[in-house]
C-alpha cells in the first residue's frame, strides 16, 4: 500500500525533472536500450528473485539496480528525498519504465474516450431538449451493473449463498482490502481494475518485447485495449486483475522464476478459476528450459503445485462454509452452465440465430456479439499453430496457453438461448491471440480496419453497458 | 493517376463504411428491450438512417420548395435525390446513394490535392483524420455535406491548378449545393491574383470565370423571386432556425454562459460543450493553418477563416446557440490537413484515432436511434 504514493512521487518528480525525456520518445527510447542492455542479466536474476510478487511497480521492481547506477554514495546518505531521487533516476532507465511510457498513450487514449463516451451516454439517460441534469456521481454510477454487484456483495457480506462462489474470492478480497482507503467498496473495484489494467498493459509489452519486438507489443497492448469488449478492463470487474497475474506468471515462467510463477499463478487461479489453466504453459516451459530431460529437473517443479493450491484453498474454504468443496463448480449450474464438449456451444448458439426468425432481434444481435469475437480469437489460436504466420516451437508457451484457456472456457456453454454468454467478455483473458492479431497489424490496412471497427464496437458495448442493457 | 488515387483511399473509405454497417446493426439494440423476443424488419436498417434533415431534402426532391423556408436547403441535392429517385423509385435511397458515392470522390479529390500540395502521407492520413472526425457520418447519411465538400474541393484543386473555368464550374455547382459555397469568392481571387503576382494588368479574360460562384447563388435567388416573390427567401428562412447576424464570438460566449451557468450533465449543457469543443478545435487548427501553410498555400488557410467566420456569424437563438457548428466543420478541411501534419507524429495519431472513433460511433448511434444530431 505505501509503495503506491511512492510510485505517483516517482512518476511527478519524472515529469518535473526530466520531462523533456516525455517529449522526445526516440532519444530516451534508445538510451533507455543501452542501459537496459548494459545491465549484467544475473543482477537482474538475483535482484527479481529477491523481490516480492507485488514488488511488479516499474518503480520497485527495478529499483534495486539503482545500486549498479554511477549513483554518487555521499548522496544517497543525504537524506530520504536524495535516496528517492537517486532511485527515480536510475529506474527512469529500466525497460519497466520504458514499457510503460510506451503504452500509457495507450492507457491514456482508452480512458480518455471511455470518460468522453460516459460523460456523453447522459445524452440517453435525459429526454431530449429537457433542462433535467444527473448529478455528477451518475458518471461513475453507471458502472454499476451486472456483475459488477455479485462482487461487491462478497466483498461487504462475504459468501453468503453456494451460488455466490461462483465468483472467485480474490477480487473480493482486494475490494476489501482497498476500502480501508476508500471506505466504498465499488470506487475500491474501479481502483483495482484500473490500476491492474495498467499494469496488463505493461507487462504484456515486457513480455512480447522481450519474446517478439517492440512494435508487435505494442501494437498487442493496443489491441487489447481496443477489443470490443476492452470495456470489462475499466469496470469493476475481475477481469484486469486475472488478465495481470497471468501475464505476470507467465512473465516469470518465461524468465525461468519457478517460485515467482507459481506464486502469481497461486493467485490468478484465487481470482478466476481459469487461473489454473497455467498449469499447461508452466510444465511445457519448465520441461523446454530443461531440455525436455526428466534428469535435469529439480525441486522447483513443485512450485508449480501453487497453482492449483489457489483452487484447493478455495475449495477448503467452500467446504468449510457449505459442506460442497465444489461449491464454485456445481455454482455455474444456477447460471445453466454444465459441462459440453467444445465446439457445443458455438454450434448452438449458431443454431439460436438461425431459429431466432431472421437476424434483427435480440436474441441473434447478442449471439452474434459473442460468437464473432469468439471465432476470431480461435481463429488466432489456429494460426499461431500452423500457417505462415504460426509462432516458433520455442514460444509454444503461448500456444498451448492459448489453445487450452480457449478450450476451457468452452466447456461450460450456458443453457438456453444463449449459449455463449460472456465469452465475447472471457476472450480477453486468451491473451496469446493478439500476439498474433498484432502480427498482421504490420499491413496498414489491417491496423486501420481494426482499430476502426473494434473501437466502433467497444464504443457500443460500452454505451450498451454504461445504460444498463444486457452485456454481460 | 485517378485510378492509384481511388486505390489508396478506398481502403479507409470501405473500413470507414464497414464500422457505420457494424454500427447500424447493433444500434437495433437500443430499440429493443432487454429479452424482448420481437423481430425486426431488415428495412428498419435503412430507415433508421431517416433523420433530422433528409426528411427536408426528400420533402424538396419530392414536392419542391413548398413552404417558402424550405429554400433554406439548397437546391442541388435535392434535384440529383430527384433524378437518382427516376432510377431508384424512393429519393432518400437515391440520396443515400448519391451522398456515399460522392463521399468516395470527395475522399479521392482531398487525397489529389493534399498530395500534390503537401506529400502523399500527409494526403493519406488527411484523409483518414476526416473520414473518422465525430460527425463525419453525416457524409454517409441523406445530408448534402458529402457533395458540397466534394464540389468546393474540386473547384480548390483547379484554382490551385489554374484552371480557372473548371474552378469556376464547380464553385457555381457548390453554391447551389450550399450558400456556403460562395466563399469560394476569397480563395479564388487571391489564388487568381496570386498566380499573376499580384499584378493587376496580368489579368486575363478568364478572371470573369469568377463570376461563375455567385451565378450559383444567382440563379437560386432568381427561383426564389419568382416563386416567392422574395430573392432572398433563402436567407429569411435562417430565421426559421432562429439564426440571426451577430459578432463571430457571440456564439461561443452563449454557449460557454450557458454551461457554466447550468448544470453540467444535462442535455443542452452536453450539446453545447460537444459544438463549443469543435469551434475551438477549429480556431486552434486555423490559426495552425496561417502559422505552418508557406505563404503561396495560403489560399487554404483563407478559405479556412472565411468559412469559419461565415458560420459564426450567424448563430441561432436559444439553448443552442452554435447547433450544427460540429458538422460544419467538416467543411473546413484544411483544418485536417493540419491534424494530418501533427498525425506525423505517432502518439497524435494513436490519440486523435482511439478518441475519434469511439466519439463518432457514439455521435452516430445517437443519430441512428434518433436523438438530436444534426
Amino acid at each position: 500500500m505505501c509503495r503506491i504514493p511512492m510510485y505517483i512521487y516517482y512518476v511527478v518528480s519524472k515529469t518535473k525533472q526530466i520531462g523533456i525525456l516525455m517529449h522526445l520518445p526516440t532519444d530516451s527510447s534508445e538510451e533507455n536500450k543501452v542501459v537496459a542492455f548494459a545491465q549484467p542479466r544475473q543482477a537482474t536474476t538475483r535482484v527479481l528473485s529477491d523481490s516480492s510478487p507485488n514488488n511488479t511497480s516499474p518503480a520497485l521492481a527495478d529499483a534495486p539496480i539503482a545500486g549498479l547506477a554511477p549513483t554518487p554514495v555521499h548522496d544517497r546518505k543525504r537524506s530520504l528525498t536524495g535516496t528517492i531521487f537517486s532511485i527515480v533516476r536510475t529506474a527512469s532507465k529500466t525497460r519497466w519504465y520504458t514499457a510503460f511510457k510506451n503504452i500509457l498513450s495507450i492507457y491514456i487514449g482508452v480512458h480518455l474516450a471511455f470518460f468522453a463516451i460516459n460523460c456523453l451516454t447522459i445524452l440517453y439517460t435525459v429526454p431530449g431538449f429537457s433542462k433535467l441534469s444527473r448529478p455528477l456521481y451518475t458518471l461513475w454510477q453507471l458502472w454499476h451493473r451486472w456483475d459488477t454487484g455479485n462482487y461487491l456483495v462478497v466483498a461487504l457480506h462475504g459468501y453468503v449463498a453456494p451460488h455466490q462462489t461462483a465468483f472467485f474470492p480474490f477480487y473480493p478480497i482486494l475490494e476489501r482490502a482497498m476500502m480501508l482507503l476508500t471506505s466504498n467498496p465499488f470506487t475500491a473495484g474501479l481502483i483495482i481494475s484500473n490500476g491492474a489494467d495498467l499494469l496488463v498493459l505493461v507487462v504484456l509489452y515486457r513480455l512480447l518485447e522481450e519474446d517478439f519486438d517492440q512494435e508487435r507489443a505494442y501494437r498487442a497492448a493496443l489491441y487489447l485495449s481496443l477489443f470490443p469488449t476492452a470495456l470489462f478492463l475499466a469496470a469493476a470487474y475481475n477481469e484486469s486483475l486475472f488478465l495481470c497475474l497471468s501475464l505476470l506468471s507467465f512473465y516469470y515462467m518465461r524468465r525461468g522464476h519457478w517460485w515467482l510463477a507459481g506464486l502469481l499463478g497461486f493467485l490468478a487461479t484465487l481470482t478466476r478459476p481459469s487461473g489454473l489453466l497455467l498449469l499447461v504453459p508452466f510444465c511445457f516451459e519448465y520441461l523446454r528450459q530443461h531440455h525436455f530431460d526428466l534428469q535435469a529437473v529439480r525441486f522447483d517443479i513443485l512450485s508449480g503445485l501453487a497453482i492449483p493450491a489457489g483452487l484447493g484453498l478455495f475449495s477448503l474454504y467452500c467446504y468449510l462454509q457449505f459442506h460442497d468443496p465444489l461449491a464454485f463448480s456445481h455454482a455455474q449450474a444456477f447460471w445453466g452452465r454444465i459441462p459440453r464438449v467444445p465446439g457445443y456451444g458455438i454450434y448452438q448458439s449458431v443454431r439460436e440465430i438461425m431459429q431466432s426468425g431472421g437476424i434483427l432481434n435480440f436474441q441473434a444481435l447478442h449471439n452474434i456479439l459473442d460468437l464473432v469475437p469468439d471465432l476470431l480469437i480461435l481463429l488466432m489460436i489456429i494460426l499461431g499453430f500452423i500457417g505462415p504466420w504460426k509462432l516458433p516451437r520455442d514460444l509454444w508457451a503461448y500456444n498451448l496457453y492459448a489453445a487450452a484457456l480457449y478450450l476451457f472456457l468452452q466447456l461450460f456453454p450456458a443453457a438456453g438461448i444463449f449459449p455463449l454468454l460472456s465469452t465475447g467478455r472471457f476472450m480477453l483473458e486468451v491473451f496469446p491471440a493478439y500476439i498474433i492479431l498484432a502480427g498482421f497489424g504490420k499491413y496498414r490496412t489491417l491496423h486501420m480496419s481494426y482499430v476502426m471497427l473494434s473501437g466502433a464496437t467497444l464504443c457500443f458495448l460500452l454505451t450498451q453497458f454504461l445504460l444498463g442493457k444486457w452485456v454481460l | 493517376m485517378w485510378y492509384t488515387t481511388f486505390k489508396r483511399v478506398l481502403p479507409v473509405y470501405i473500413a470507414v463504411h464497414l464500422a457505420f454497417l457494424i454500427l447500424t446493426y447493433l444500434a437495433t439494440l437500443f430499440t429493443l428491450p432487454n429479452f424482448s423476443p420481437q423481430s425486426l424488419r431488415l428495412y428498419t436498417l435503412l430507415h433508421s438512417w431517416y433523420r433530422w434533415d433528409s426528411g427536408h431534402f426528400v420533402l424538396i426532391a419530392t414536392q419542391g420548395y413548398t413552404p417558402w423556408w424550405e429554400t433554406a436547403f439548397f437546391p442541388l441535392y435535392p434535384l440529383l435525390e430527384w433524378a437518382g429517385s427516376l432510377l431508384t423509385r424512393d429519393p432518400f435511397i437515391a440520396g443515400l446513394i448519391v451522398s456515399n458515392v460522392i463521399g468516395l470522390v470527395m475522399l479521392a479529390v482531398l487525397y489529389r490535392l493534399v498530395e500534390e500540395d503537401f506529400d502523399q502521407e500527409c494526403a493519406s492520413r488527411t484523409v483518414l483524420y476526416l473520414s473518422v472526425f465525430p460527425t463525419a457520418f453525416f457524409f454517409a447519411a441523406g445530408y448534402n455535406e458529402s457533395l458540397f465538400l466534394c464540389l468546393v474541393l474540386l473547384s480548390f484543386y483547379y484554382m490551385r491548378q489554374g484552371h480557372w473555368w473548371l474552378a469556376g464550374l464547380f464553385g457555381f455547382l457548390a453554391s447551389l449545393t450550399r450558400s456556403a459555397g460562395l466563399l469560394l469568392l476569397v480563395p479564388f481571387c487571391y489564388e487568381y491574383l496570386r498566380q499573376h503576382y499580384f499584378k493587376l494588368e496580368k489579368m486575363r479574360f478568364d478572371a470573369f470565370s469568377v463570376l461563375l460562384i455567385p451565378a450559383g447563388i444567382g440563379i437560386f435567388a432568381g427561383y426564389c423571386y419568382l416563386q416567392f416573390h422574395d430573392p432572398f427567401a433563402f436567407a429569411h428562412a435562417q430565421g426559421v432556425w432562429r439564426r440571426s447576424l451577430h459578432f463571430p464570438w457571440h456564439g461561443a460566449k452563449e454557449a460557454f454562459t450557458y454551461i457554466t451557468t447550468h448544470s453540467v450533465l444535462s442535455f443542452n449543457s452536453i450539446h453545447n460543450m460537444i459544438d463549443l469543443s469543435a469551434v475551438l478545435l477549429a480556431f486552434i487548427l486555423i490559426v495552425f493553418c496561417f502559422w505552418k501553410f508557406p505563404r503561396h498555400l495560403w489560399a487554404y488557410s483563407i478559405y479556412a477563416a472565411t468559412t469559419y467566420l461565415f458560420f459564426l456569424l450567424v448563430p441561432s437563438k436559444g439553448d443552442h446557440p452554435l447547433e450544427s457548428f460540429s458538422r460544419l466543420m467538416l467543411e473546413i478541411f484544411p483544418a485536417f490537413i493540419i491534424l494530418a501534419i501533427f498525425g506525423k507524429k505517432q502518439q497524435f495519431q494513436l490519440y486523435y484515432l482511439v478518441l475519434s472513433v469511439p466519439v463518432l460511433s457514439f455521435m452516430l448511434l445517437q443519430f441512428l436511434t434518433g436523438h438530436w444530431i444534426v
